[in-house]
This record gives structure tokens, C-alpha cells and sequence, in this order.
């Protein structure tokens, strides 16, 4: 069996953390990228790291969760999930450590949704 | 580009910059192009787990935080909570000392940590000691009168947040992690509890357990929030619409201290502000007139003195016009019904005939003594 000493396993998982932030980056930026909400390239990565810290905290590790965290807060604020109150409703009704990134992110479409309509009304 | 911050009814909206408009030609909204992303991101992405420790990512770092309800074994599981299942409140306790809350490095394990506490808003009051080192740091907010008023109000109070910087060292690298402390629903109508005993005279009305605030789906019992805070409230309204047949009108149930007030209360005690009391009305009385009208509000009496209560009162706003739960006296040969409202056409109570106080009687009021609970006090 292959043993890796600890630096050798730090390199590693470091170059799949960086692998995996550059997939999300690079989706959000497709999509992102062409709205107004985009802050830039350096501080979108930014956005990304600090979005798999706080998914972590939900203990919330799946890209697509990543991905969806990081586009509220690209959307909303960085701290949406306790300063919205869909947000914190959503948070507070959790079960267990179930995932919420795809309610929160459903949530968020339904909010701006609504400003729309509202603006578009007015 | 409209801002989303300004005027009118969008002024909820606390997102970005998210105009209707096209964009350089583009028409497609962008709550369409959330909805792309995320269907892409669902495809594309998938379970695929984010992160991993790595040297060059910043560790795992996780705050917990506590109160002295934390600790309470019927609110919570664990002392020690992530942010988001934090309950706390802020001012003077029993004790007449305020109230302290903590929070703590839970990982990296035993990790020391510099501290900044920030409270957000006049009314989240000030931090004599805002800063500190540690593991652990305890900060106690320190509230006045001036900062959380216990006027009149039909709006409900923002919830008292603190914003709550940590500097970590570890592995010889600094990081920084902030997090929000916020009130929930339960905890602001809490608070208003710990401000009315703290500043209003003769405020003896325990703060209320957070597990008798509820939700309710009937706008009439509510107050100032969407929660309602019953101690005995849908349980009298229950048995008194059971003994009268019918739904009845609540014209005032939960009032909240401050709503109290604005509904021109001036008992400090009132048993509306703890749930334990109604005012109804029969359902259609502002369309009735005459032995109509007093046989509907004879009917709702009665049907009221039945449950099982402190008191129930006839009232007009905010005086009883009746003796106290005091029985009608039912017609007889000697004391006949002619008009056939139920009560004796001669029948009299304090000099005053019956039937007149029937007349302008505007609710009927049923409640329920405050439980004796001061635990959170």
C-alpha cells in the first residue's frame, strides 16, 4: 500500500481544493460573470473560498452546494444566510444537518423574482 | 438601474443591484439566470465534495456560542450552539445584573482567539468590554431605557444583534472568522419582557417561556409579530366557542407590552400581554341592534362563564359594565321576557337596567391568571 508522508498528502488535497474551487469559479463565472453582481475575477475566488467555509459550517461539502452558497452571496450579502429573513427562516427550520443550499438557492430566485415583479409593476 | 434599497414596498429587497431592465441587450432576467445557474451547477457539479484540509486552505474554524438559556436543558440540547441556534437575551436578570453571553473557539480544539464584539444598532446597547483574548470570551451588553423603549407601538422590535469578530492563530497563520448573533422571533418578544420589568413600574409579568410562543394561523389573536405568546388564550377561546356553538370575533387576544399600550391599556399587568385573556364579540354584532344584538352578547356571556377561567367581564373598552362573572337572572312569570333577548325586561344590576347594559356593552372578556414561572426571569 502507497503511504503518503503528511506534506505529500497536504499537496494533494490542496491541489483537489484548488481544483475544485477553480470548477466552481469557473461556472459561476459563466454565468455570473456577464451580470452586475460580479465583483471581479480575484474577488469572485474570494467569494468561493469563503462559500465553502460557511457551506462547511451547514456541513454542506457537495460543489453544487458550494456553488449555490456562493451565488447568494454574490446576489445578496455574505452574511445572507442570517441577515435575510427568508434566509434565517429556512436555517432555523432545519432537520438535523440536512443539506439547505438548494432551498436557500430556491429561495433566493423566488426573492429577487418578486423584487422584479414589483419593479416592473412600478 | 433602479437601486432595490430605496422607497416603497421593494425596499425589503436587500440584495445587490438586481435590475429589471435589459443589460446591454440582454432581456433575460436575472432570476432566469439564477435558475440556469443552478440547474447548470446541479449537472456540471454535483456531490463532487468542495474543500479538504489542505496547507495552504484556512482551517476548519468553528464558534460556539452561550446563554443562560442555552444552558436550560428545555431549550436546548447542548450549552454550547452554533450561531444560528443561539437564544439569548439582553439586560438585567432577576438578580439585577446583566446578563452575559459567551462565545468560544470549538475548533480548532482549545485554539486561542482575539475577540471583538460589535452590537449592531442603538438597541442591541453598548459593550463595556468588547474586546478580549482566549478561548473563551464573555461580553455583557449593557442596555438603557433610552436604547430600548417600552412605549407605545404597533410595530414589532428589531431583534438585538451583535456581530462578532475572531482572530485565530494556528499553525502559525492568522485567520479571521465573523459571524452575526441575531434574536429569533421568540427571543424579541422575549426581550420586550426584560425591558418592561426592567423600566416600567409595577411590571411583575414573568418573561414568557419560549415554548409558549407559537405560531397561529388566526390574525385576530396575533400582536405585533407573527408568533403569538399563549398561555391560556386558544385554550379559552376553544372551550368558549365549544359552549357557544359558533366561531366567535376576537376583538383583542395577544397583545405584546408595547402593543398593549398602544391599544390604551394602562394595566401594567394586563392579562392580554401574557396570553391569558380575550375580548370576543359575536360574530355580524356591529350589524346588529337591539334584542338582536343583547341576545348575542347574552349568549357569548354565558357561554364564557362556563369555561373554566379567572374571570369573565362585560365591557365596554376598558370598563366592566357588569358585576364580575356575576350570572344573569333568567326570566320568569313574575320577571317576563316580553322583547325575547333573554333577559328580564325589569331586571336591574347597580341601578341600572340589565337590558341598557346589554346595549352598549362592546366585548366580552374571559382570562386566565399568568403562570408563576420565573425561571427566565
Amino acid at each position: 500500500m502507497l503511504k503518503l508522508d503528511p506534506d505529500q498528502r497536504r499537496e494533494i488535497t490542496a491541489a483537489t481544493r484548488n481544483e475544485s474551487e477553480r470548477r466552481i469559479f469557473a461556472l459561476l463565472r459563466q454565468h455570473y460573470g456577464p451580470t452586475q453582481v460580479w465583483p471581479g475575477d480575484a474577488e469572485a475566488l474570494e467569494v468561493v473560498r469563503a462559500a465553502t467555509v460557511k457551506a462547511a459550517g451547514y456541513e454542506m461539502s457537495a460543489e453544487r452546494d458550494v456553488f449555490k452558497i456562493a451565488a447568494l452571496m454574490l446576489s445578496f450579502s455574505d452574511d445572507f444566510d442570517t441577515r435575510e429573513a427568508w434566509a434565517r427562516e429556512i436555517v432555523a427550520a432545519r432537520d438535523g444537518n440536512a443539506p439547505i443550499a438548494d432551498l436557500l438557492y430556491q429561495a433566493g430566485i423566488a426573492e429577487v423574482r418578486r423584487y422584479e415583479d414589483a419593479a416592473r409593476k412600478s | 438601474m433602479l437601486s432595490p434599497t430605496t422607497s416603497g414596498p421593494l425596499g425589503s429587497f436587500t440584495g445587490k443591484a438586481v435590475s429589471p431592465e435589459p443589460i446591454q441587450g440582454d432581456t433575460t432576467r436575472f432570476s432566469k439566470k439564477m435558475e440556469n445557474a443552478g440547474a447548470a451547477a446541479d449537472q456540471q457539479l454535483g456531490d463532487k465534495p468542495a474543500g479538504g484540509d489542505c496547507a495552504t486552505c484556512p482551517p476548519q474554524i468553528r464558534l460556539e456560542h452561550r446563554s443562560q438559556y442555552t444552558a436550560k436543558t428545555r431549550y436546548s440540547e447542548q450549552e454550547w450552539v452554533l450561531a444560528r441556534k443561539f437564544i439569548f437575551l439582553v439586560g438585567k436578570d432577576a438578580s439585577k445584573k446583566f446578563r452575559t453571553l459567551s462565545v468560544r473557539v470549538a475548533e480548532p480544539a482549545g485554539a486561542s482567539a482575539t475577540w471583538e464584539v460589535t452590537p449592531i444598532g442603538d438597541h442591541s446597547g453598548t459593550i463595556q468590554k468588547r474586546t478580549g483574548t482566549g478561548n473563551r470570551f464573555d461580553y455583557t451588553p449593557e442596555v438603557t431605557n433610552a436604547q430600548r423603549p417600552i412605549s407605545a407601538s404597533r410595530k414589532p422590535n428589531p431583534p438585538v444583534q451583535y456581530r462578532i469578530k475572531a482572530t485565530i492563530t494556528h499553525e502559525g497563520k492568522s485567520h479571521e472568522i465573523v459571524e452575526m448573533v441575531t434574536q429569533d422571533e421568540r427571543d424579541i418578544i422575549r426581550q420586550e419582557y426584560v425591558d418592561q420589568r426592567m423600566w416600567r413600574d409595577g411590571f411583575t409579568l414573568h418573561v414568557p417561556y419560549r415554548t409558549r410562543i407559537k405560531e397561529t394561523n388566526r390574525a385576530d389573536l396575533r400582536g405585533n409579530y407573527q408568533l403569538i405568546l399563549d398561555s391560556a388564550m386558544t385554550e379559552l377561546l376553544t372551550a368558549t366557542e365549544a359552549a357557544y356553538g359558533e366561531k366567535v370575533y376576537v376583538s383583542s387576544g395577544w397583545r405584546n407590552p408595547r402593543r398593549n399600550r398602544a391599544a390604551g391599556s394602562t394595566v401594567p399587568n394586563s392579562n392580554h400581554q401574557h396570553g391569558g385573556a380575550l375580548d370576543m364579540q359575536p360574530v355580524g354584532a356591529k350589524q346588529m341592534t337591539g334584542a338582536t344584538r343583547r341576545a348575542a352578547y347574552l349568549r357569548l356571556y354565558n357561554a364564557a362563564r362556563t369555561v373554566r377561567s379567572r374571570v369573565v367581564l362585560l365591557e365596554k373598552g376598558a370598563n366592566a359594565v357588569y358585576p364580575t362573572s356575576a350570572a344573569v337572572p333568567s326570566p320568569t312569570p313574575k320577571m317576563p321576557d316580553d322583547n325575547e333577548d333573554g333577559i328580564p325586561d325589569a331586571a336591574t344590576s347597580g341601578g341600572s337596567r340589565v337590558e341598557s347594559i346589554f346595549d352598549i356593552a362592546s366585548h366580552v372578556h374571559i382570562d386566565r391568571a399568568a403562570p408563576d414561572e420565573a425561571d427566565d426571569d
